[in-house]
């Protein structure tokens, strides 16, 4: 029974790889401590829940366009919300609290608007199938699938592309990266929209699973953060890593002590390695001048 | 270094310092390392006057760093009055009497011109959660010495507008000019007790007639047998006080001269 | 209720406005403050006067636990450990049903009795008791704004690396920071605690680590008049809410809507908070 676990824990850790990537571009290129980024996981599901129950619009399409929309509103506070903060050249605290407060007025419209009780989007229990002893429902197939693809194509975009190096490039010097002709605000735009994506493909592929209240998105971002803080800041590979082993250590500890301890095991993980690497697994030391 | 070991206040011993960056290039890791410093020894007497002078991004800082304590070398000593201090965080060099001057602005925005300078007093009494509650007397009078030496060097220095930073000493540091705050830099120094300072570009920056005024209180400091190690690009300022110089170029020591060979 | 938010703002202003350190733990401390409480109170059979400093001893204490491994940490990661530990926190009281009793709670918390004689029941009595705390709260930390300890901890917040080049022990501070919010934040755990008498962890969570955070941020931080401020109008605010008929169950997510549009703006154009210390961010 440990096997199915562990593979419960691999399954839900690539949803958390994702969404731990839509984190990492914005954190990892401009350093912005994106809390907002919890309401926009936790808006996605809303909107496909609107338009594919209110609405009564085909799954895809709704999908599609849950997508879209989170894409638009990430990117709104980035304009809104960071860039004017950017300009004046505000500390990262000030950052901080105003992602908080956008943060917290998403979080509190929606919960105005929907209610705060649990919504489910496909109430049907799940086909499954088995393999021997082992139980693995369709959902899940779909979950572990599309964020497999997802994650390919990115890597396969990232070292492919002119992207990838901007990124780095952004992340390393941003004034030399304008010196040197790009926009840094073009690609901040592309970076926002493109973690606006993958947050909301992460988000909707569970909540079509176990549904969704105002507040999954919280939770949610810390096990990103976690899972980015552990694998390295630095590298997009690390939020991968870092996913997948938060995922297993969950797992783990729901058969080890029970499902109650698993946030605690998650942030004492997070103290640990803050407290001894902080750098992460794959990090580079960094010096402090 | 045998019989002028106790004239010797600062030695440093084969400092070498790289910062290295690890990147990946056409799918091949790799590390490039830059190497700031190779192979840093020199010797500074006590009470002397040394420039350290070299082209931009020579590692001149990075030295000044590595002997206030704010980088800690990849190999290599530095010894302070015949102490190992090597391993020794920045606050303890700072109590053993090493002060430092920063290349930019490093002063206190946010408080007074007068508390900047209290807070760089070498007298850290009263500096405890709640004591000043219990000790009033005792405090206040700590206090009152302190402002009173702060006011002393307050008093003397003016950017050449016929106001002296002491008028200002309510004000908001962060309010002063460019030329102010250098000197609330420089005048931070003076509260201190220091036997060796560090003054990182002190003149950068700064109008020629403000020039002359730093340099006076460059001097000031020099009067009571403290060694003072500067970085400096202007070639009078360096003529016409320092003893030695120090030339770094790409990391190395490039030559040493005493001053009156500069061309 | 005012005066125990009072006392928390002022604590944690302490912390993230004059030393600039943005700490998520508050609530944890208030929390571990209550359930000590309990202990003395319920088990201990404590009297006001050692209750209280009994708590704010041990809550001290507890905050040495995260302040030495966060404080050596730069910026995002010190809040970042300071959230960990505030969920850490929220996760044992919840769970530890042995000793906390976890969401059941912890019913009937009985009265302190101050100096042997009275019991402070009833809402006069709770109102004395609150505002001489608060009052003595707020003079303790007036003061050590204003003393060169405080002096330094401003100096930390504008710049660290000079401070440490002064021969000022720039961890040792942050730590002295931590500890003294941390006992206050104690205190008023225990005003809650006795003023409730009931307690369950829900009262400790994240939310209300941004409650406290929120008083303090939008008040103002940095001097003494911003906290005090900004207690009274982070409790007024919901109360005035329901004043004016707006349902109840609408009215929290709306006091939570209009606070987070006050911090947006306000880290636009005041970052200090509405009567804070005016700063050169």
């Amino acid at each position: 029974m440990l096997l199915q676990f562990i593979i419960n824990g691999i399954i839900i850790g690539s949803i958390y790889s994702l969404v731990s990537l839509g984190f990492a571009l914005v954190y990892n290129t401009t350093r912005i401590f994106h809390l907002a980024y919890a309401a926009l996981y936790m808006f996605a599901p809303y909107i496909l829940l609107t338009f594919y129950i209110h609405l009564g619009i085909p799954f895809l399409l709704a999908f599609i366009v849950s997508i879209i929309c989170t894409m638009t509103l990430s990117y709104l506070i980035e304009y809104f919300i960071y860039k004017p903060l950017n300009k004046n050249r505000s500390s990262s605290e000030v950052i901080l609290i105003s992602s908080l407060g956008i943060m917290i007025v998403i979080i509190n419209v929606i919960a105005m608007l929907y209610g705060n009780e649990t919504k489910i989007i496909e109430s049907s229990i799940s086909n499954s199938v088995s393999f021997g002893e082992i139980i693995i429902t369709y959902n899940q197939f779909w979950q572990i699938g599309v964020s497999f693809i997802l994650i390919t194509m990115f890597f396969i975009f990232l070292y492919n592309s002119k992207f990838g190096k901007k990124s780095r490039a952004l992340r390393d010097d941003a004034e030399l990266f304008i010196v040197m002709g790009y926009s840094a605000n073009r690609m901040r735009m592309q970076l926002f929209l493109l973690s606006g994506f993958f947050v909301a493909a992460g988000s909707n592929l569970i909540a079509f699973d176990v549904g969704m209240d105002p507040y999954v998105g919280m939770p949610m971002l810390l096990n990103a953060i976690v899972a980015l803080l552990i694998g390295g800041v630095g590298r997009f590979e690390a939020p991968i890593l870092g996913g997948f082993i938060i995922g297993v250590l969950q797992a783990l500890s729901i058969w080890a002590f029970s499902a109650r301890w698993q946030d605690a095991i998650t942030f004492l993980l997070l103290i640990l390695f803050l407290v001894f690497r902080p750098q992460g697994i794959l990090g580079e030391k960094q010096r402090m001048v | 270094m045998s019989d002028s070991n106790k004239n010797i206040i600062l030695s440093l011993e084969n400092i070498s310092i790289s910062f290295s960056r690890d990147y990946k290039k056409d799918g091949k890791e790799l590390t490039e390392s830059k190497a700031i410093l190779k192979d840093i020894s020199l010797n500074l007497n006590n009470g002397e006057i040394v420039a350290l002078m070299g082209g931009n991004g020579s590692g001149k800082t990075t030295l000044f760093n590595i002997i206030s304590g704010l980088m800690d070398p990849d190999e290599g000593k530095v010894i302070y009055i015949n102490n190992d201090i090597t391993d020794w965080k920045a606050d303890r060099r700072a109590k053993a009497g090493i002060g430092r001057l920063f290349q930019d602005n490093h002063i206190f925005q946010n408080i007074t011109v007068m508390e900047n300078m209290c807070l760089s007093s070498s007298n850290r009494v009263g500096e405890f959660p709640f004591i000043s509650l219990f000790q009033q007397d005792k405090s206040r009078r700590i206090e009152k010495e302190r402002e009173k030496k702060a006011v002393g060097i307050l008093s003397e220095l003016f950017e050449g507008n016929h106001e002296t930073l002491l008028d200002k000493k309510n004000k908001l540091a962060g309010e002063l000019s460019y030329g102010e705050k250098r000197l609330l830099g420089l005048a931070r120094i003076f509260m201190g007790e220091y036997d060796l300072v560090l003054l990182d570009e002190p003149s950068a920056g700064v109008n020629e007639a403000l020039i002359k005024n730093i340099q006076d209180m460059v001097k000031k400091i020099t009067k009571k047998n403290v060694t003072i190690f500067f970085i400096e690009h202007e070639q009078q300022f360096v003529k016409d006080i320092a003893d030695r110089v120090i030339y770094i170029k790409n990391g190395r020591i490039a030559s040493i001269e005493k001053s009156d060979i500069i061309i | 209720m005012i005066n125990i938010y009072i006392i928390l703002s002022t604590s944690t202003n302490l912390l993230v406005g004059v030393t600039n350190l943005l700490s998520l733990g508050q609530a944890a401390f208030y929390g571990i403050g209550a359930y000590l409480a309990v202990y003395a109170l319920m088990i201990l059979h404590f009297p006001l006067i050692p209750t209280l400093l009994f708590v704010s001893l041990f809550t001290s204490l507890s905050s040495l636990f995260i302040a030495y491994p966060s404080l050596r940490l730069k910026g995002d990661y010190f809040v970042l450990a300071t959230l960990g530990f505030q969920l850490i926190v929220y996760t044992i009281l919840y769970n530890w049903v042995d000793v906390t009793r976890g969401p059941y709670g912890i019913p009937g918390i009985p009265a302190p009795k101050l100096l042997g004689l009275f019991e402070v029941t009833g809402i006069i009595p709770f109102l004395i008791l609150s505002t001489i705390l608060a009052v003595l709260t707020v003079y303790l930390f007036l003061h050590l704004i204003h003393s060169p300890f405080g002096r330094v901890l401003k100096g930390i917040r504008d710049d660290e690396v000079s401070v440490e080049t002064l021969g000022r022990d720039v961890t040792k501070f942050k730590v002295w920071a931590f500890v003294i919010s941390s006992g206050f934040i104690g205190i008023a755990g225990v005003l809650y605690a006795t003023y409730v008498s009931y307690i369950d962890p829900t009262s400790f969570n994240l939310d209300e680590a941004i409650y406290i955070l929120t008083a303090v941020l939008i008040g103002g931080s940095g001097n003494i008049k911003g906290p005090v401020l900004g207690a009274v109008f982070v409790v007024v605010l919901p109360e005035l809410l329901r004043f004016v008929g707006m349902p109840d169950n609408v009215a929290a997510n709306m006091r939570q809507i209009i606070f987070g549009l006050i911090l947006i703006v306000l880290m636009r154009v005041r970052p200090w908070g509405l009567w804070g210390e005016k700063r050169i961010v």
